[in-house]
């Protein structure tokens, strides 16, 4: 196989072509070091390329390269070119760049006695290429006095993809759709202030963020729709800051003053959005805050809620369980507008998400964040098929919830279903652990179960009796003539894997008992039998609980403190379709 | 006693004389004979040897023997199930114990 016709950077071989697109030569890598490239933080190689007769220095760049460089590619392996370009370097000389390159096998010795190939004796002939579609000539495109859609439009065999963009090129054009377009965003700082804009743009090949920053934002955002085609040319490329996106690619684009966008024609061949889909049920090996692109169909549709973040600011969200064929389901949190303009009367939509957070917060749990990008119902192919999967057979489906059985209605339920046994394995000193519990409650503390409390609204504080009608709230520093009773109570709940105290706080303990603390209170100073009949009667009822467990310290002895963030009745059908899920999944 | 095995109306002619349970809704009833749509959505004539009660839409869980035609119970004992008894968990159900415990059930395959 390599006897030198198969193993070419050129078929004639002695050649470097001014334009290798087009084609996949087969070479061996006879050296390669790393460079630090001075103008990015990206990764650079300089590599000793053979096509077993002559030898050739070659740039490769980007993580996937280096990637493949330290792990596969070793010295003596046979390659294949995938992407490159010809790029004009100092003094005229040429340089071959690759951006991305496939191993084929793994030799151990060189191909033949290669020499370096002489640059004089190059010549400039260009054959015939494969594919005449991505010459990198000079744009045919002025650039109008506002800097936007004027000019010549640019013939298509201008255009190269979105993959072969790097900061070496300095001319290049792309044909691309905006995927999605950000609103724009201002800053103040001491530095000054501004305001920018970002769009997402996918080709055939691949993807990219381009960003504009002031003037540009007055120039091009009014002028670009999300979902058109442009012609685009003339940004700044440079390595991408991972902290503000989540697109595949290693580099973004940061409009100029020379930028170039053109309209062009809807293409079918642009996609209208780039999905690398992650199936759900393989979520669950994704790190999390990392960002997925999913689809399934939303078998549950939550209302929406409002919640207060810590720093005091109010939040709205939606949660929705979305199911694919992979035999999982998930929860989808949407917040703000998205959770807002969520038409919930739609049946069992297709909900797919660009870029959805994935959380571990109990279980996984996937949302929609500042750079996700939410379709409902999408006139994409993926979701057509999903649709018809889920109404011939999906819908019947036994599914693995990721994130526990009682998400999705009223999103209070969170967290994934433990025994006390797995829960208690999870809990370290790091973080607490957040569990669902179906559960039996076997006991109740009595003592001390309820105590007098500050009447004033969000004190809660004991108060201490000072006279026959006198109680003392110390830490409203004033005294009262009455008080509140709240209950603190510890219980003891058993499922399958054993017994544990659980302390439970006014509310949830007022649902256990199914009486107010104040009823409670008069019981006990009016009857005191039926005060203790009272708490009795939940005895040996089941309840779904939501219970955080963390490592407590007290007097130099480590303990694990459960109590419960909510309770509620058991849904018995909600919990044997997740006992049967999982009996179907063993 | 052994327990009855637990049927649907899809496995209901492999269990003809012999002694089964099965769940499901009333779709009518005469009396002494009650046409029911067990919970895989199949139906079956269950005949009782007195009046029985039984009102239409109600669950109920069958106590009988399948007779020879193996799409009709000879029925012994009916038991009135709650409203929001769920057929279709019913259903899964059975076939989780066909499935994974034959053993311990007399499922016949």
């Amino acid at each position: 196989l390599y006897d030198g016709r198969y193993l070419c950077l050129h078929p004639a071989r002695k050649h470097i072509l001014p334009d290798i697109s087009g084609y996949h030569p087969i070479c061996q890598i006879n050296a390669s070091r790393h460079t630090a490239d001075p103008n990015s933080d990206s990764q650079r190689y300089k590599v000793l390329l053979s096509d077993g007769i002559n030898v050739t220095t070659s740039i490769f760049i980007g993580e996937d390269c280096a990637n493949k460089l330290v792990s596969e590619a070793k010295k003596f392996s046979v390659i294949r070119v995938d992407n490159s370009h010809i790029q004009r370097v100092n003094e005229g000389r040429k340089a071959l760049i690759i951006v991305g390159f496939t191993v084929l096998e793994q030799l151990d010795a060189k191909i033949g006695e290669p020499t370096k190939l002489d640059p004089s004796t190059v010549k400039e002939e260009v054959p015939a290429p494969i594919h005449n579609n991505n010459a990198m000539t000079s744009p045919q495109i002025r650039n109008g006095s506002t800097g936007g859609l004027v000019g010549m439009t640019p013939s298509a065999s201008q255009v190269q993809p979105i993959t072969s963009l790097n900061p070496y090129q300095n001319k290049w054009l792309i044909k691309a759709r905006v995927s999605k377009k950000s609103d724009i965003r201002t800053w103040s700082n001491a530095r000054g202030e501004g305001k920018l804009f970002s769009m997402e743009l996918c080709d055939e090949s691949g993807e990219i963020r381009c960003t504009g920053f002031t003037e540009a934002v007055d120039r091009f955002y009014n002028v670009v729709e999300q979902g058109k085609v442009y012609y685009i040319s003339r940004c700044n490329l440079k390595t991408a800051n991972k902290q503000y996106t989540n697109v595949k690619n290693d580099y973004e684009m940061q409009m100029t003053n020379d930028t170039s966008i053109v309209r062009a024609e809807d293409d079918e061949s642009v996609p209208e959005v780039r999905m690398n889909y992650t199936q759900i049920a393989d979520i669950d090996k994704v790190e999390p805050n990392a960002f997925v692109d999913i689809a399934g169909v939303a078998t549950q549709i939550g209302d929406v809620t409002n919640i207060t973040s810590k720093a005091g600011k109010e939040l709205t969200k939606r949660e929705i369980k979305i199911q694919d064929k992979s035999g999982a389901a998930i929860n989808l949190t949407l917040w703000g507008n998205d959770a807002i303009n969520f038409d919930s009367s739609l049946p069992e939509p297709v909900v797919a998400v660009k870029g959805a957070k994935v959380s571990d917060f109990g279980g996984r749990t996937v949302s929609v964040s500042f750079n996700s990008t939410l379709m409902v119902n999408p006139d994409i192919q993926h979701s057509h098929e999903l649709k018809g999967w889920y109404m011939k057979e999906g819908r019947n489906q036994d599914v693995r919830q990721l994130s526990g059985s009682q998400g999705g209605g009223g999103g209070s339920m969170e967290t994934a279903v433990k025994s006390f046994v797995d829960a208690k394995a999870s809990i370290n000193e790091a973080k607490p652990e957040y569990f669902s519990n179906t559960c039996v409650l076997t006991f109740i503390k009595k003592d001390n179960c309820m105590y007098k409390a500050c009447p004033s609204a969000d004190c809660n504080k004991k108060v201490t009796q000072e006279g026959e009608s006198e109680y003392r709230c110390e830490k409203c520093n004033r005294s009262y003539p009455n008080f509140d009773h709240r209950l603190m109570m510890n219980a003891k709940f058993a499922d399958s894997s054993g017994v544990e105290w659980i302390t439970l706080f006014q509310e949830n303990a007022e649902k256990l008992i199914g009486k107010t603390s104040s009823e409670l209170g008069a019981l006990k100073e009016s009857d005191e039998e039926a005060y203790e009949r009272a708490l009795d009667t939940p005895l040996f009822d089941k309840f779904t609980m939501k219970i955080r467990g963390k490592l407590e310290t007290w007097n130099d002895e480590t303990r694990i403190r459960m109590s419960a963030l909510h309770v509620e009745q058991p849904d018995v059908i909600k919990e044997c379709e997740r006992l049967l899920s999982e009996i179907s999944m063993f | 006693m052994p327990v009855p095995t637990m049927v649907k109306s899809s496995n209901l002619a492999n269990y003809r004389g012999r002694e089964v349970m099965a769940f499901g809704k009333v779709l009518s009833n005469e009396g002494k004979v009650m046409s029911i749509e067990l919970c895989d959505g199949g139906r079956v004539t269950v005949r009782f040897p007195d009046v029985t009660e039984a009102s239409p839409e109600s669950k109920v869980e069958i106590q009988g023997r399948v007779e020879g035609d193996g799409i009709s119970i000879a029925g012994m004992q009916l038991i009135h199930l709650s409203d929001d008894t769920d057929m279709k968990i019913t259903s899964k159900t059975i076939d989780v114990l066909e499935n994974w415990m034959a053993d311990c059930f007399d499922f016949e395959k």
